[in-house]
This record gives structure tokens, C-alpha cells and sequence, in this order.
């Protein structure tokens, strides 16, 4: 029987119509982002070196974390308990020192394709034409980058945590843990500023430049920019110098760690950082203008018009 | 009665100042439509509006009785085969087509076993589990097609999808058109090529600036020229006799002779067809017999887009 002699059939098969329909394109976009033994090569080595090499110096409380904690200290002798928490600290602000611009350059390789990809292929189509919403794309393709963020941002930190706390006396693991738990969170909050702010921004100038090179190079020339402006802000008082200071996006996510973390470091307090006001405005507006960008092109096809 | 799968009524669109598609009307009914016209006839912007990517500035398009832009309920029963070469190259066939069909909702393993049904239709058995990027012109072509059908579609839209075919794909692909439209799918296949559109169906919308020029049978189109002149060729042992009968007659525009053939354009053509039998007669001039030779698409969209 043809479809004109029975009408219009009522679907009747398993497909659903609800659900986390992002996840499939979550799902494929991140194997294609992750794709390749370099960008596997560079993942692995752009964080575990570091992770490796500050966890050698917090296992044995030597190389620069010791000198840093004297220098903070005044060369005061600290107890056991407060030498650890404090080592702790600094290994955090240290490990996300060392990587930050492997984790710039990680998010740009990893983002960078996830729309441009689309538009180049002329992919866009193809999920124009399928039931899912704008949103489902639009988150579908931002937690790329995000998910990456998980691994080489959040995971190292936490490991850290669990490595100083691993080394407290036989009894003490898990209450070092609840003592610390706002090293847990700070680096939580860190981490959500940071992957909003870098998700969004390689997100965003995928969106722009249509081509995963030209998202590369763009995304590297608005993180160098926000930086030089961000530093050429030092000193700057008023909105106006937080303003600029807060177009480091890195900036942003260190005075969020540093807030959580305490901010009595010296090895912490080298530069000057935006307001915490400032740097959640900066990455929500970031947020906003990639959600805007992405929604409005996986609304219109005219891009392959 | 049963509506057309598709309907346009009154449609306009426009990009800026320029006008895509100007006050379009028509239906779409099962089985298979050639919608033809030369660039910017406006083709690909009413494939759009039925396909749902774009929303109609001015008119009204149902498709299975509801508007199609941002709704998933149509969305799921329409298939598309864009004519762009959009599948992603780093993955497998049966990999692209069982995340596509996942996208309309279904388990990823009815995905893959639907996937693999509609790479089956298309002649890639063979070579589904290659990486998309190893693959041919044509081979990419029939993967847009299977991703077009994988989830079973009640409505198809093919936007060129003969381009780069070799002769036998085309052959299969025109066989497989056919086959959709036998089975009661409504099928819209866009086209410049003529005789490739000739070869899957003889029901046509014709599209020039943005209007629709013709809509119908070709046949049909043909016969409502009748105010245009036709070519018809006369086959003759005596061509210079059939010409000299022919020029005779009212409304012969033209005369061509050719090896045991006259071609004749008349704006008459039913003067020489009571002619023709009478010199066989009575003249005892060698007709052979006589066939229109414009009634093919190409002739037809040339009376009808100059």
C-alpha cells in the first residue's frame, strides 16, 4: 500500500521525540575534534608533564614549592598540617601557571573546528533538515570544547588535591579532604570560569571564520589581544582598567582561583587581576555572544546559499 | 480526496533586494516531480522553504498538511540530498549515516541497521565501512542520497543528484528515483539536466525568475503550446518533394532538408498531419512517417524560459 493510499501514516516506530538530543552531535563532534595521534601527542604532554613534575615536587615538598612557601612564609617555621595545606595552594596556582597557554592553544585546536567545520562542508544542511533544535546544536558543539576543559583543566587540579591529601598520615586522608573542600570548590569555580570563557570564545570565532585554520589563528590573535590589553591595564584604576583587565580570559579564571583559594600568596599576587564582578560580566557576555552567533547560524541556511 | 503531500501557495521570497521566488503556487503529490529551471530560477530557495530551513516570507507551505520551518513532526518525514558536497570526510559512511539517522531520534542500533539499509539502496555495500574520504564523486553522491532515505522519509527532495554520477550510477540512481516515487513517496528531484529529468518522470515544474512557468506533464505543457510553432520530421525516400508540398501549406515557417528527412516548423501543425497521409495517396510522393521532434523537455523549457 502507498503512502497516498493510506494518507498520512502516524509514527509509530522507536524514534523518540524528546530527549538529550544534543548528545549525538556531542558525541560525533568530539570524535572529530579529538581526532589525530599530534593532538593526542600534544594533550598528553602539554598537561601531564606538568602535572607530573609538580606532583614530584608536592610529594616531596621540594624544588620551587618549598622555595615559594619559605618566600611566603618569611622562612617561619609552619606546622605539618599548614605546610600542606598551604604547598597544596601553590601547586594549584603554579600547575595552571605552567600550562595556561598549552590550555589556550589545547582549546583552540580542539574548538577551533567544531562549526567551522560545518560551514566549510556545507554540513549545515544536514542538521537544518533533521528534528533537532538549534539548541541541541548549539550545546551539542560547545560542550566539545568544555568536555576537553574537564580533562586537562579540572581532572589535574583534583588529582592534586587527592595526591596531597594521599599523603597525610594513615587517618587523616579524608579529613584533609573535608578541610579543603574550598580548594575543591575554588577550583570548581575556577574551572567553570575558565571553560565558559575559552569554550565560548573558540566556539564563537569558529562560528566567524568558517574555516578551522582561520578559527585558530583568530582565536590566537583574541587571546593574545586580551592579554596585552589586559596588561597594559596594570595600574589602570577605575571600571574602565578593570574593564581591560578582564579581557584576559586567563585573568578572569586566576582571581576566581585566587579568591577561592585565599589570596594572601605572594607567588599568587604578581600581577594585577580583574575584579571578580569583572570577570564573570566578561565571560557571561562571551557566553552570550556565542550562543547568539551559533543560533543564529544554525537557524539560516543562506550560508550555502 | 487525498491533499497533496506538498503544497505552496502564493509564496515569495527574497534575499535583499533580490527576489528568489515570486508568488509560487503548486502541489506536490506522490510519486516523482521534476522541478526544473535554469540558476537562480529560484529552485534551491523553494526546496528550502519545504524542507523547513527556511522560513516563507510571504505565502503559505504545508508539507504532510503542517508548516515545515522549525517543525520537528515534519522534519522527521522529509529527506534531503543537498546538492553541496556536505558529509564529513573523516569518517565512514555507515559512521555518517547512522549518526544522521540517530539525529531523527532512533536508538543508535535501528541507526546503524537503517543506515546500512539505505547504503545497501544505493549500491555501497561494498564500501560502507571505508573512511567518506577515499571515496569517489560519485560514490559521496550516493551517500548524501542514502542519508537522505535512511530514515524513511514520506517526503524526498533530491537537489541534483545525478552530478557526477558515471553512466551506470546514473542508471541505478535514476531506477532508485523511480522506485521511491512507484512506492508512494512524495519525490521532488531539482534539475538543469533535462534528459536526466526526462529519464525519472514526465510530471514537471518548470521555474524561469522566480515564477513558475509550466506545471504539469510535459506532454501536457506541450499541448497547451499549441499557439508556438512545432518542429515535426517527416521521414522521406523524397525530400525535396515533401518540401515542395510542405511550403504550400499555411503557417510552414521553416523547412529543413535533411538525408530521407524534412523537418518542418509550422505554427499549423494540423494542416500537415491532414496533409501528410493525402500526398502519400494521392501525390504518390514516399512518405515514410512523421514525428513531432519538440515534444522533449528540452524544447519544451526552451519555448518556455526565452
Amino acid at each position: 500500500m502507498t503512502v497516498h493510499a493510506r494518507g498520512y501514516r502516524p509514527l509509530k516506530d522507536r524514534r523518540r521525540s524528546k530527549g538529550l538530543r544534543f548528545v549525538p552531535i556531542f558525541r560525533e563532534a568530539r570524535r572529530d575534534a579529538m581526532r589525530g595521534v599530534l593532538l593526542l601527542v600534544f594533550r598528553l604532554l602539554c598537561v601531564l608533564l606538568p602535572l607530573i613534575l609538580i606532583g614530584f615536587f608536592l610529594y616531596f615538598q621540594s624544588g620551587p614549592l618549598s622555595a615559594i612557601l619559605r618566600q611566603t612564609t618569611g622562612g617561619m617555621q609552619l606546622d605539618e598540617l599548614t605546610t600542606a595545606r598551604e604547598t597544596l595552594s601553590i601547586a594549584l596556582l603554579m600547575f595552571h601557571d605552567w600550562t595556561a597557554l598549552w590550555i589556550v592553544l589545547l582549546s583552540l585546536f580542539v574548538g577551533a573546528g567544531v562549526i567551522a567545520d560545518d560551514l566549510r562542508t556545507r554540513a549545515l544542511p544536514l542538521y537544518l533538515v533533521r528534528p533537532i533544535t538549534p539548541i541541541d546544536y548549539f550545546l551539542g558543539k560547545w560542550l566539545v570544547p568544555v568536555s576537553a576543559l574537564v580533562v586537562y583543566v579540572l581532572c589535574p587540579g583534583l588529582l592534586l588535591v587527592l595526591l596531597a591529601a594521599s599523603m597525610r598520615p594513615s587517618g587523616e586522608t579524608w579529613a584533609f579532604l573535608v578541610d579543603r573542600r574550598d580548594v575543591i570548590l575554588a577550583l570548581l569555580h575556577h574551572f567553570a570560569v575558565l571553560a565558559v570563557g575559552y569554550a565560548s570564545l573558540v566556539v564563537l570565532v569558529s562560528t566567524v571564520a568558517r574555516r578551522r585554520l582561520s578559527a585558530i589563528v583568530l582565536g590566537a590573535l583574541v587571546f593574545l589581544g586580551g592579554s596585552l590589553i589586559a596588561g597594559s591595564a596594570m595600574g589602570v584604576k577605575g571600571p574602565l582598567g578593570d574593564a581591560a583587565r578582564a579581557t584576559s580570559l586567563y585573568a578572569n579564571a586566576q582571581r576566581v582561583l585566587q579568591d577561592g583559594l585565599g589570596s594572601s600568596l605572594p607567588y599568587a599576587q604578581r600581577a594585577e587581576l580583574p575584579s571578580t564582578t569583572a570577570a564573570y560580566v566578561v565571560t557571561g557576555a562571551l557566553f552570550v555572544a556565542c550562543a547568539v552567533a551559533v543560533l543564529r547560524r544554525a537557524r539560516t541556511s543562506e550560508v550555502v546559499s | 480526496m487525498t491533499l497533496p503531500s506538498i503544497r505552496v501557495q502564493d509564496l515569495s521570497m527574497w534575499y535583499g533586494d533580490v527576489l528568489a521566488v515570486n508568488e509560487v503556487t503548486a502541489d506536490f503529490g506522490p510519486g516523482v516531480t521534476g522541478l526544473l529551471g535554469p540558476n537562480g530560477a529560484g529552485k534551491s530557495t523553494l526546496i528550502k522553504v519545504v524542507a523547513g530551513m527556511l522560513a516563507p516570507r510571504i505565502g503559505t507551505v504545508t508539507v504532510m498538511g503542517e508548516a515545515p520551518f522549525d517543525n520537528p513532526r515534519v522534519m522527521r518525514r522529509v529527506g534531503l540530498c543537498p546538492e553541496q558536497d556536505a558529509v564529513y570526510a573523516g569518517a565512514t559512511a555507515i559512521e555518517t549515516l547512522t549518526y544522521l539517522t540517530r539525529l531523527h531520534g532512533y536508538p543508535k542500533g535501528d541507526a546503524s541497521a537503517r543506515a546500512r539499509e539505505a547504503l545497501v539502496r544505493v549500491g555501497l555495500e561494498a564500501a560502507m565501512d571505508r573512511p567518506v574520504a577515499g571515496y569517489s564523486k560519485g560514490m559521496r553522491q550516493r551517500v548524501r542520497l542514502a542519508q537522505a532515505l535512511a530514515h524513511g522519509p514520506d517526503v524526498v527532495i533530491l537537489d541534483e543528484p545525478l552530478n557526477g554520477l558515471d553512466p551506470v550510477a546514473r542508471r541505478d540512481i535514476v531506477a532508485l528515483v523511480r522506485a521511491l516515487g512507484d512506492e508512494g513517496r512524495c519525490v521532488v528531484v531539482s534539475s538543469h539536466v533535462l534528459h536526466e529529468v526526462e529519464a525519472m518522470t514526465r510530471r514537471v515544474l518548470m521555474m524561469a525568475h522566480g515564477r513558475v512557468v509550466a506545471d504539469g506533464t510535459i506532454e501536457e505543457i506541450r499541448r497547451d503550446l499549441s499557439d508556438r510553432p512545432l518542429a515535426i520530421e517527416v521521414t522521406t525516400a523524397d525530400p525535396r518533394a515533401v518540401a515542395r508540398l510542405a511550403v504550400e501549406l499555411p503557417g510552414v515557417l521553416r523547412l529543413e532538408l535533411r538525408d530521407r528527412a524534412v523537418h518542418v516548423v509550422t505554427s499549423k501543425p494540423l494542416e500537415l498531419f491532414q496533409a501528410l497521409p493525402a500526398w502519400r495517396s494521392t501525390a504518390g510522393v514516399p512518405v515514410d512517417g512523421w514525428r513531432p521532434v519538440d515534444e522533449s523537455l528540452e524544447a519544451v523549457f526552451r519555448y518556455l524560459t526565452t
